[in-house]
């Protein structure tokens, strides 16, 4: 495939940027390996556009530097970066058509009329929009945008291929194919990859590695098992996935309010020391079992909720309230019915709560 | 600063930061200079002469004028006859933009062109043809006697009525336009929502539209007054001969008393007063001239919450009673709204149109001299017009004025208005309004100060007093419509090409410059007009070196009123509805273009 480029390895170090009172980006670091696929994920306002557009030079970082290819690029102005880039709403030239759009990086480069024409062939045929060249882009549909936007990175071969929430735009049908032939895209193409989102499933599901951002700081970066299993803070912990979290009671070793002690539920090495700790437990490590069952504590069932092959279960427990998933095929459960609740063996971690956090909260529910 | 450094200048979204403060001021100082030495400097020169008298500094002329009860009279004839003619155009504006807001958006477009039309159109040609429209001769009172109806001509004009009228024609888009927008920024679904929790059509209008339009009506009205402030063709050719308003009053002074410092310290009385309303009302004009952000912006504190209280919105939102008449209003013309809105729109339409219709039809009379209607068709006044040198030459300096003036505005504004738009620096908003005000000032005003500060200068009547002029009062159009395609023009777009490998300059040449280019064409067209139409400043600048066309045309009208001048209006309107027809048929070929190529 001649549209396949060798990708680089691109190094964030020590990034930080204020727009006025704002901290938009405080000391963040990364690397992102060559022809890996990084995901940066985290909520609105946390900064991901704001490393993006430092990478493609349209943000000057008041600290910090960028290197592509072991290359400090800081001063390199955007043109001349060679990074491919498809912006949240593709961003393609109005009066142009999508063969004029697609010539276009080659264009910039000097590139023969003859080679420029061969070329905008291939990479049509590669997105699968043969005979579209000739299209008005207003005349085409927001897939077909996207795809076109995608192409037109791509087309001039670039080391590094940067994506600002390329999904958003598609609805959740479309979203997820594109999903999927992006994954395939990356493997054909070569070229290193960072997509920004701050939706966890797109994240997860595509990308190599995923670095979850907050308030303009790198909270975690790591594998999706990784994030998912083992999560550097409660923030990660309630951002990926979904979390119960419960205040813990160190000297007893017990979540407050709970009769019987957490156990194998606790993973060997008890708990670091921490200011506000607190248990955070996954939905499906938590099973319910008939009351007075030996090992549980008794619980409430407040509401249940059936999901197909799951039901969600949110029980009231010791002051608390949190969330059980679990296989439909076992027991259904009622609201109104008294339970015992057990976690499973080490599946439990202690965090440090933020302060703004409340002692007790639960994101399992609210999906 | 290199190339690249001004290409990165125009370019907002780059982080080349390091040469930003040299390409601010590489893109101001062109527009700076010309607005200093064309609109700054007379201002200056206009409030220097005033201040002197024989050779001494003093306040004699003010002391002159404000003593005299002359003067107040004018002054008070000058407020009342603007006031008058706003409450008209706001009255009759509102209910048309009503209906053009609520058509489709394709016959939305043709109402707006009609309006449009007779907009662009001289006010020298428009003011003519009521005269062949309302005179004893003219269309109205022959009808009225044909039809036995009135025993003698009515006196239709050379009076208040013909003042009234024809300033109101002038006027009326200039409030329609805002509304127009306003109306359209509503959210359609609000409306629905109000019908949904329970208002009838006629509350819907009274309790959502009317207070959500309320900005733009404000936004009208206010420049309306503004304009009418210093009007002076319409008054001076369908007026009362003897009752002179402001503007009349200065130009007498100068060509006819030669007084000029009495002279100026009217115009500085005038300009104090237009000033202080545009500066009171400056968040309602920054809304109409595309400043909202660049005014605003320093401000967004209590002072401002206060400006806004005042607003005629918030007024109806606070006045429980006022709203309940207005609701009363609404339900008694509910009933009736769809038909009577409709007569009443096409009325209007008929009233803004019958300038241009007569003027056409004069244009082709064969009668010696104007009447309306013409007893014959004949191109006797094309070929009059085509023959005459003295005609031809003043057509050619005007055109040649204007469209260098345009050109020039275009060049240097553009740049001025990509720093507005994209640069934040000291005195942005100073600037702004700087670049705007020429727009809003009285064209008396300006035109006096350019003659007392090219009289000095040896440059009177020279054609660089032209180009200077024009080019100032070119200005305002050209930052207007560029600030606002700045604003719609996604900087994503430009980032896009950077990030594609194009130099700066080259994102600026193939896609900044082309998506701005319908704007940059308008902005020449609306600057050219503006000059073209020009004739106030005309009067203080014209001499044997170089006369304008709407000079002769003026001198025309006043002496024998032939049809040449009619003959000029075809061929402007002519000229006009091709550009808008041209302009129309271009943007629906890009629009459907693609498939064919
Ligand atoms: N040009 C700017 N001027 C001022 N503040 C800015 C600018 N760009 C970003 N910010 C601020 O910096 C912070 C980070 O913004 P950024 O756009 O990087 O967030 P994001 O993670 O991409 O969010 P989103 O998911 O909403 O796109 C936000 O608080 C934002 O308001
Ligand atoms: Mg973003």
């Amino acid at each position: 495939m001649s549209i396949a480029a060798t990708g680089q390895p691109v190094a964030v170090e020590r990034l930080s940027k204020r727009f006025g009172e704002v901290v938009a980006l405080d000391d963040v670091s990364f690397e992102v390996r060559a022809g890996e696929f990084l995901a940066l994920l985290g909520p609105s306002g946390s900064g991901k556009s704001t490393v993006l557009m430092s990478i493609a030079g349209f943000v000057r970082p008041d600290a910090g530097r960028i290197r592509i290819g072991g290359r400090v690029i800081d001063d390199l102005p955007p043109h001349r970066r060679d990074i491919g880039m498809v912006f949240q709403r593709y961003a393609l030239f109005p009066h142009l058509s999508v063969a004029e759009n697609l010539a276009y990086p080659l264009r910039r480069r000097g590139i023969g009329a003859a080679e420029i024409a061969r070329r905008v062939e291939e990479v049509l045929a590669l997105v699968r929009l043969g005979g579209y060249g000739a299209r008005g882009v207003d005349q085409i549909s927001g897939g077909q945008q996207q795809r076109v936007a995608i192409a037109r990175a791509l087309i001039f071969r670039p080391a590094v291929l940067l994506m600002d929430e390329p999904m958003s735009a598609l609805d959740r049908k479309l979203r997820q194919h594109m999903q999927m032939e992006l994954k395939l895209l990356h493997r054909e193409v070569g070229a290193t990859i960072v997509l920004v989102t701050h939706d966890q499933e797109e994240a997860l599901s595509m990308a190599d590695r995923v670095a979850v951002l907050d308030e303009g700081r790198l909270r975690q970066i790591g594998v999706p098992e990784e994030l998912y299993r083992e999560p550097a803070d409660a923030f990660v912990a309630g951002f990926i996935g979904q979390a119960n979290f419960l205040p813990y009671d160190a000297p007893s070793a017990r979540v407050a309010g709970f009769a019987s002690p957490l156990g194998d539920a606790l993973p060997a090495g008890g708990a670091p020391h921490c200011a506000r700790p607190a248990i955070g437990v996954r939905p499906e490590d938590v099973t319910l079992h008939p009351p007075e069952t030996p090992g549980t504590e008794p619980c409430r069932v407040v509401e249940a909720a059936f999901g197909g092959s799951t039901q969600s279960v949110l029980v009231a427990v010791g002051g608390h309230r949190l969330t059980a998933r679990m296989p439909a095929g076992s027991r259904l459960w009622r609201a109104g019915e008294e339970a015992g609740l057990r976690f499973r063996p080490a599946s439990c971690r202690v965090f440090d709560l933020p302060a703004h956090q409340p002692s007790s909260w639960s994101n399992g529910d609210e999906d | 600063m290199g190339a690249l450094g001004l290409g990165q200048a125009l370019s907002g979204g780059m982080a080349g930061r390091r040469h930003a403060g040299g390409g601010v001021a590489a893109m101001l100082a062109p527009a700076l200079a010309l607005l200093i030495l064309g609109y700054a400097a007379p201002m200056g020169a206009i409030a220097w002469t005033s201040l002197h008298r024989g050779g001494t500094m003093g306040l004699a002329a003010y002391a002159e004028v404000l003593g005299s009860p002359t003067f107040f009279r004018i002054l008070g004839g000058t407020l009342q006859t603007a006031a008058v003619v706003t409450l008209l155009c706001v009255v009759l504006g509102y209910p048309f933009a009503y209906l053009v807001a609520t058509r489709g958006r394709r016959h939305a477009g043709l109402l707006l062109a009609l309006v449009a039309v007779p907009y662009l159109t001289s006010i020298l040609i428009r003011s003519y043809a009521w005269i062949a429209i309302l005179g004893g001769n003219g269309l109205v009172n022959r009808t009225l006697l044909a039809l036995a109806l009135i025993d003698e001509p009515l006196p239709l004009v050379f009076n208040a009525m013909g003042s009234y009228i024809g300033m109101v024609h002038v006027l009326l888009p200039m409030v329609v336009l805002p509304i127009y927008a306003a109306m359209r920024r509503i959210d359609p679904a609000l409306p629905l929502a109000a019908r949904n929790l329970g208002a009838s059509s006629p509350a819907v209008f009274a309790t959502v539209y009317l207070p959500l339009s309320a900005p733009g009506l404000a936004a009208g009205g206010v420049l309306v007054f503004l304009s009418a402030l210093g009007f002076y063709i319409t008054p001076a050719l369908l007026g009362a001969p003897n009752d002179y308003l402001l503007a009349q009053a200065i130009e007498v002074r100068v060509a006819v008393l030669a007084e000029f410092d009495t002279a100026a310290a009217q115009a500085c009385v005038l300009l104090a007063l237009v000033g202080g309303l545009m500066l009171l009302f400056r968040r309602r004009i920054a809304g109409l001239a595309e400043g909202e952000d660049i005014v605003a912006a320093p401000e967004r504190t209590r002072a401002g919450a206060g400006l806004r209280r005042r607003t005629l919105g918030a007024m109806l939102q606070r006045a429980p009673r006022l709203r309940a008449l207005l609701a009363a209003l609404a339900d008694r013309m509910g009933a009736c709204s769809g038909p009577a809105l409709w007569t009443f729109g096409l009325l209007l339409l008929a009233f803004l149109l019958a300038p241009i219709v007569v003027v056409a039809l004069v244009a082709f009379s064969s009668a010696p001299y104007l009447a309306f209607p013409p007893p014959g068709l004949s191109l006797r006044w094309v070929e009059a017009f085509l023959d005459d040198r003295r005609w031809l030459e003043a057509a050619a300096f005007s055109l040649a004025a204007s469209l260098v003036a345009a050109a020039t505005a275009v060049a240097v504004a553009t740049p001025l208005a990509f720093a507005l738009a994209r640069r934040r620096f000291r005195g942005r908003q100073f600037l702004w309004l700087l670049a705007v005000s020429p727009m809003i000032v009285p064209h008396i005003v300006i035109g006096l100060g350019l003659f007392f500060t090219f009289v000095t200068v040896g440059l009177n009547g020279h054609p660089a007093s032209f180009w200077i002029a024009y080019t100032v009062t070119g200005i305002p159009y050209v930052v207007i419509i560029m600030l606002s395609a700045l604003r719609r023009l996604d900087v994503d777009l430009e980032r896009a090409a950077a990030s594609l490998g194009a130099h700066p300059l080259a994102t600026l040449r193939t896609v900044t410059l082309p998506l701005l280019a319908v704007a940059i064409v308008s902005a020449f067209l609306f600057a050219f007009l503006t000059a073209f139409d020009d004739l106030v400043i005309a009067l203080f600048l014209s001499s044997p070196r170089g006369t304008t066309l709407a000079m002769r045309m003026w001198e025309d009208i006043r002496l024998e009123i032939s049809p040449k001048t009619a003959v000029v209006g075809v061929l402007e309107i002519a000229v006009l509805v091709a550009t808008m027809l041209g302009t129309a048929l271009v943007q629906r070929l890009r629009r459907t273009g693609y498939r064919a190529a």
